[in-house]
Order: C-alpha cells, then sequence, then structure tokens
C-alpha cells in the first residue's frame, strides 16, 4: 500500500480521536526518542491506538519528508538557491503507512539526498545513511528506514524557509501555504 | 563615421607653405565637420535608443499593468469564487474523468505525480501505486481533500515552489483555462514543464469554446454558479452527503450587490459608465441569458418548463485581457479604471438569438450519478433536444444608457452578430415586457440542478436579492479547437506533444518534456 492509500484492512488502524492524536502527536524534539525506541520496521507496533478499536474512517495526511524534498523557495530572483527549504516544525507525528518496498525501491534515485538529510536531522529523526548504501535494493533494513522518514513522519506545524531570502512559508494543519503576496510576486 | 570628401588635388595647387596650411585648414575643417558628425550621429543614435528603451518602458509597463489586471480579474472570478464555495464540496463525492484516470493509472509504480489545481482531491487517490502531491490556490478546497487523506498544499501555478525536474508526471485538469491573459497561459504551462523530469508527461484539460449544448460567443465569459443548486440537490436527492453537482469546485463568487442604476444584479459595476468605450475584443455581450436545470420542483412549479422540459444555459461574456486590448485601450489614452469596476463593467447581459437556449442539459444532474465537477466536463444531453428562441422582448439597447450595455469604440454592439438582437436594457428591468419578464421570471425562478458554468441565470432577474444569493461568477477563457496544441507549439518548445483530442467538451492534451532541454 502507498502513502495515502487505505490502511491495511487486518491491522488495526489508527483512530482519529482527539486523545488518539495527542497521544501520537508530539513536539519534534521528542521525536528522536520515540523512533529511537521503536525500531524503524515495527509498524504494527506503532500502529496500535490505546482503545485498539477499530478503524474510524479515511484520516488527514499531512505534509511528509517526501513531499519536503520536492519543494523550492520561488522567490524572485532565488532560483536554484532556493533549495531545499529549511524545515522547522513544531508539532509532528507518526503516522504509519504499510511498508512497500518496490516503492521506497523506486522512489530512493529521485530523492534528493541532502536535502533529505537536512530536513531529517531538522526533525531530530534517526540517523538517515549519508547516501544509499550499496545493494540497497535489497536491504530491508535500509528500506524500511527510508519508508519510515519519507512517509511516515508527517509535519503538522511548522515553517519552511527560504535558504536565500529567508522568506518564511508555513506549515498549519498539515498543508503548506506557498503563496507569495501581491508585492512579492510583482516586479 | 561617413567620409567627408578631402578636396584633393586642390591642395596640391598651391605650392610651398601656403599649400601646406591650405592643406592643415582642410584637415581641421574635415575633421572638425566629421566630428559634428559623428556627433549628431551618436545623439541620434542615443537618442533612438532612448526612445527604444522609452518605448521598451512602456511595453514592460503595458504589461505590468495587463499582468495586474489580469490577476485582479482572476482573483475576483476564480479564486474568491472558488474559496466561497468550497463549504459546498465537502462532502461531495465525484468521479475521475475517465481518461484522466488512464492516465494516472498508466504511470509507473513509485512515480511522483502532481495534480496541479487539483481541488477536493478526486485524483490524488486513483493510482495507490504511485505517489501524487496535490497543489491548488484554494485553501478550502486543500483542506478537503486533506481531510480526504491526501496529501496537498497551498500554491500557486504561476509560481509553483517546486525544484527543477521533481516530478514524473502532471495532470492540470480545468485549471489554465482560468487564467485571464494568454501570457500567464503560457507562463502556468511553463512552469508545470519546468517541474517534470525529462520524459515525464504533462496532460492538460480545458474547457472547449464547441460545446453540444452551449453556445459561447466569446471565448472569455464569465460563467455564474447557482449555490441553491446544491443545496436543493441535497434536499431532493435525499442521499448522504452532498452530490457534486457543482462542478468542479472552483473559488468563491465575488458577490456584488445589485447595480443600483439599472437593478441588475448581474451587473456589478457599482457606478455604471456608459461612456466608457472598449476595442472590438471587449465586448460586453451576453448570449444565453437563461438556463435553467429543470429539477423536478422545477418542472412542478413551472408549467413552462413542463413544456420546454429541458434546461438552458447561460453566461455572461467577459473582457478579453489580452495584450491587444490593453494596448489599443492605452494608446487610445484612455484612463484605465480600477480593474474591479473595468472587470464589471465589461459585463452586460443580453438575451441572444443565437444562444442558446439549449435544452436537454445534463441530465446528468437530473439522473442523479452526475458528477458535476462538470463546470468545466459538460455531458452531453442524451435527451432529446429542443431549442427555443429568446423571446426578443427588450429593447433595442440605448448606448447611453447607464448600466447593463456596453458599446464598442466603433460603435460594434455586443458583437456584430448581435448587433440585431434585442437588448435588456433598463427600462426592461424596470418596465418588463410581460412575456418577457415574465419568462425570466420563471426561468430564474425554477431551480437550476447545475453549477455548471453557465448555468441557469436569469438575466432580466427582477429580483436581485435572488439572483445576488444564488449566482456567483466564474471567469473562463474558453479554448477554440487547436488553440491549447498552438499555445504549445509556439510558446512552449520544452513541450513535445504526443496525443490531443477532446473529451466531452474539453480540449485535452498530452505532451512530454523533451529529454534534451536548457
Amino acid at each position: 500500500m502507498l502513502p495515502g492509500a487505505a490502511r491495511d484492512t487486518n491491522r488495526p488502524r489508527l483512530q482519529r480521536a482527539p486523545e488518539v492524536q495527542k497521544f501520537r502527536r508530539f513536539r519534534s524534539s521528542q521525536v528522536s526518542n520515540r523512533i529511537e525506541r521503536d525500531s524503524p520496521g515495527n509498524d504494527v507496533e506503532r500502529d496500535h491506538s490505546p482503545s485498539g478499536s477499530g478503524f474510524a474512517g479515511v484520516g488527514s495526511v499531512d505534509m511528509r519528508l517526501l513531499t519536503h524534498n520536492l519543494l523550492s523557495s520561488h522567490v524572485r530572483g532565488v532560483g536554484p538557491r532556493g533549495f531545499p527549504l529549511r524545515l522547522q516544525a513544531t508539532e509532528v507525528r507518526i503516522n504509519p503507512v504499510e511498508f512497500n518496498p518496490d516503492f521506497i525501491v523506486r522512489m530512493i534515485p529521485k530523492v534528493e539526498w541532502a536535502a533529505l538529510l537536512e530536513a531529517a536531522d531538522h526533525l531530530h529523526l534517526i540517523q538517515v545513511p549519508k547516501e544509499p548504501i550499496q545493494g540497497y535494493e535489497h536491504n530491508e533494513e535500509f528500506l524500511r528506514k527510508m519508508h519510515h522518514v519519507l512517509l511516515e513522519v508527517e509535519v503538522l506545524e511548522g515553517t519552511l524557509q527560504c535558504p536565500e531570502s529567508g522568506r518564511v512559508f508555513p506549515i498549519s494543519r498539515g498543508i503548506p501555504n506557498m503563496l507569495l503576496s501581491d508585492e512579492e510576486t510583482e516586479t | 563615421m561617413s567620409s567627408f570628401p578631402i578636396p584633393n588635388g586642390d591642395l596640391s595647387v598651391a605650392e610651398g607653405g601656403c599649400q601646406d596650411q591650405m592643406r592643415k585648414d582642410a584637415l581641421k575643417r574635415h575633421a572638425a565637420v566629421t566630428q559634428v558628425r559623428v556627433h549628431s550621429e551618436i545623439c541620434s543614435e542615443y537618442i533612438l535608443r532612448e526612445e527604444l528603451v522609452e518605448s521598451n518602458l512602456n511595453r514592460i509597463h503595458c504589461e505590468e499593468q495587463m499582468d495586474h489586471a489580469a490577476a485582479q480579474l482572476e482573483k475576483q472570478h476564480v479564486h474568491d469564487v472558488y474559496e466561497s464555495t468550497a463549504p459546498y464540496f465537502s462532502d461531495l463525492q465525484s468521479k475521475a474523468w475517465p481518461r484522466v484516470r488512464q492516465f494516472l493509472q498508466e504511470q509507473k509504480p513509485g512515480s511522483l505525480i502532481a495534480d496541479i489545481g487539483c481541488g477536493t482531491g478526486k485524483y490524488l487517490k486513483v493510482n495507490s501505486q504511485v505517489h501524487t502531491l496535490g497543489c491548488d490556490y484554494c485553501a478550502p478546497l486543500v483542506e478537503i481533500a486533506r481531510s480526504r487523506g491526501c496529501e496537498v498544499m497551498v500554491c500557486d501555478n504561476l509560481n509553483l515552489p517546486f525544484r527543477d525536474q521533481g516530478f514524473d508526471a502532471i495532470i492540470s485538469i480545468g485549471v489554465i483555462h482560468h487564467f485571464s491573459t494568454k501570457q500567464r497561459r503560457i507562463r502556468a504551462i511553463k512552469e508545470m514543464a519546468r517541474v517534470l523530469v525529462p520524459g515525464g508527461q504533462l496532460m492538460i484539460y480545458v474547457w472547449a469554446m464547441e460545446q453540444k449544448n452551449r453556445h459561447f460567443e466569446k471565448q472569455d465569459v464569465l460563467v455564474p454558479w447557482n449555490k441553491a443548486l446544491c443545496s436543493q440537490r441535497l434536499s431532493e436527492s435525499g442521499q448522504p452527503g452532498r452530490k457534486q453537482e457543482c462542478g468542479r469546485p472552483e473559488r468563491g463568487y465575488p458577490y456584488h450587490p445589485a447595480c443600483s442604476a439599472c437593478h441588475c444584479s448581474v451587473c456589478f459595476e457599482g457606478r455604471c459608465n456608459s461612456k466608457r468605450s472598449h476595442s472590438v475584443d471587449c465586448d460586453s455581450v451576453l448570449a444565453g441569458t437563461c438556463c435553467a436545470n429543470i429539477s423536478k420542483e422545477g418542472e412542478e412549479e413551472n408549467g413552462f418548463y413542463n413544456t420546454l422540459g429541458k434546461s438552458f444555459r447561460s453566461w455572461f461574456s467577459s473582457r478579453s485581457l489580452d495584450e491587444s486590448t490593453l494596448r489599443k485601450q492605452i494608446e487610445k489614452v484612455r484612463p484605465l479604471k480600477s480593474t474591479e469596476s473595468w472587470a464589471n463593467s465589461a459585463i452586460s447581459i443580453q438575451p441572444s438569438r443565437h444562444s442558446s437556449f439549449d435544452l436537454g442539459h445534463p441530465e446528468t444532474l437530473s439522473a442523479g450519478e452526475q458528477n458535476l465537477d462538470e463546470e468545466v466536463f459538460v455531458e452531453p444531453s442524451q435527451g432529446p433536444r429542443e431549442w427555443l428562441r429568446a423571446p426578443t422582448t427588450c429593447k433595442q439597447l440605448n448606448g447611453d444608457h447607464p448600466g447593463v450595455i456596453r458599446r464598442n469604440g466603433d460603435g460594434h454592439f455586443l458583437g456584430g452578430v448581435n448587433a440585431k438582437e434585442s437588448c435588456v436594457d433598463e427600462d426592461n428591468l424596470e418596465e418588463g415586457t410581460a412575456s418577457g419578464s415574465k419568462l425570466w421570471r420563471r426561468i430564474s425562478a425554477a431551480d437550476s440542478t447545475d453549477s455548471n458554468p453557465g448555468d441557469a441565470i436569469s438575466v432580466e432577474e427582477q429580483q436581485p436579492d435572488v439572483l445576488d444569493s444564488r449566482a456567483f461568477m466564474r471567469y473562463y477563457h474558453v479554448f477554440r479547437e487547436g488553440e491549447l496544441c498552438g499555445l504549445l507549439k509556439e510558446s512552449v518548445s520544452e513541450l513535445h506533444i504526443l496525443s490531443s483530442g477532446n473529451d466531452h467538451g474539453n480540449w485535452c492534451v498530452i505532451a512530454e518534456k523533451r529529454e534534451s532541454c536548457d
């Protein structure tokens, strides 16, 4: 299954009840503890909600690091120096997604690795390898790690800053707002 | 440097010092003259350059003004409309267009895809093997998409916040036709090409001018959306959740109070100015007055409708924002008033003989499973059609008449074709020729089930409040056959067209980004 798609019907799904959400959300500074404790491939454990009850419906999806990897500042005159955007998060959550190794294998070559490293670092995530390791296509541990970093970490609240101009774009309720004001778009 | 003939031979006549002196004098004269000549040449060259610069600056200034006007028009008649109508789409289910769906499903697993102008995200989950990112200018719509489990963001098609060559495929369904100048349309397409990988594909859908059930006389139109239809549908159908009759979610309506001068709620101008002249392009012609999708309730209410049994379509002509138009205006040294009043004043209403009293609207609507994202995508009517002539009850337009009708600068009135057609004018609105106004009123009273652009709005609405509460006007530049392809070939060389065609009243193109690009 891929990100955004419905979850595996066999597994208990995350309830979107507020208390569950609170449980799963935390400040970005706490993320590292949580992630390091859990092993990357342990989706099942992370999937449990306190009550263990069934799925309440398709939940919302917030900004993921795979998306961050594509974002660049379009402030006038900045060009390629607007990438990558500097990510700061005040609220992050882990949203388990079913692991699909084929998908991850295909995604790896498309990732701008330095940008990913930087973003993962800002979110205090587990150490991401400096580059795709040799033979990564068959390395499940590596793939699961990347799956987690790219698809399961969601930013609910935070900012994206243009490294060149300093312009800040907000992320609120999981949605980045990349619109420039009228003054900024006019010459 | 032009040469100045030196008197030769003459100098050689005298001999000795005198000769030398003469030569020197001649040379000096020559030099002086040459200098002057050079100087004047440089001067004129400089002046020419200055003029060029100035004319370039003028051109740039014109372009900026036009771009600003375009942005204002789009804000008012695209973005604001979508934002205001977004709440009506919150629980609508709409199906994806088959060809778009097919395009998405054909993408390789693991592809990164962007839906630029995703609205409520109906294409974002078509293919679970790819990663699709939805983008839209309208935050409320994007929120809806997010709540459905799609990853989305708010951004501007003209300034996509993505690095170059990030996406394997992009879809732009019913978006480009909302840009009000050719330049902006090109810019939007170029932006999408920029963020595509070489070899990546782009699919574009735009509304076609050539329609089976509707007749657009102009390419730049404002189409009303009747929000009452949506709520009506909801109660009528009794289905859980609302039907997306309202077509592709669009920006909110700019709601304008009825024009005080003519009591016409469609003429949105605060101050009616009949003196304003327009160039040929910007006629305010309204063709196809009234269109109402007949709902059950409508039929019950109106025997008239029972007779006709079909629906009407309406749209309002908008002023074309293209370069030539603006330039002409500036050349004529007419002050360009605030874009808002400009855009508003360009709207006029007129029942058109040609129009389209089309009948047989998407009973897709009445069929109930209609996916109305159809403002763009109109399904041709399946049933028999009847054509009704527009009642010519309106008086001939009076050029001085404030508010409703505008004339062209050259005296053309609402386009040559419509010149003879009767027009709605203030008097008519007020007095209301019996049958005509009754007709209009009836039509307006009928429930229009279609949020389809161009749906049922009574032009001669005599109850401004009724219309106002329903009407939102969305701007479209409807495309002629071949226009979209032409645009790509002419101005977006980085894209190579793979296929093109017509799909349910939309011109569509699939293009590929060339491998060898700068």
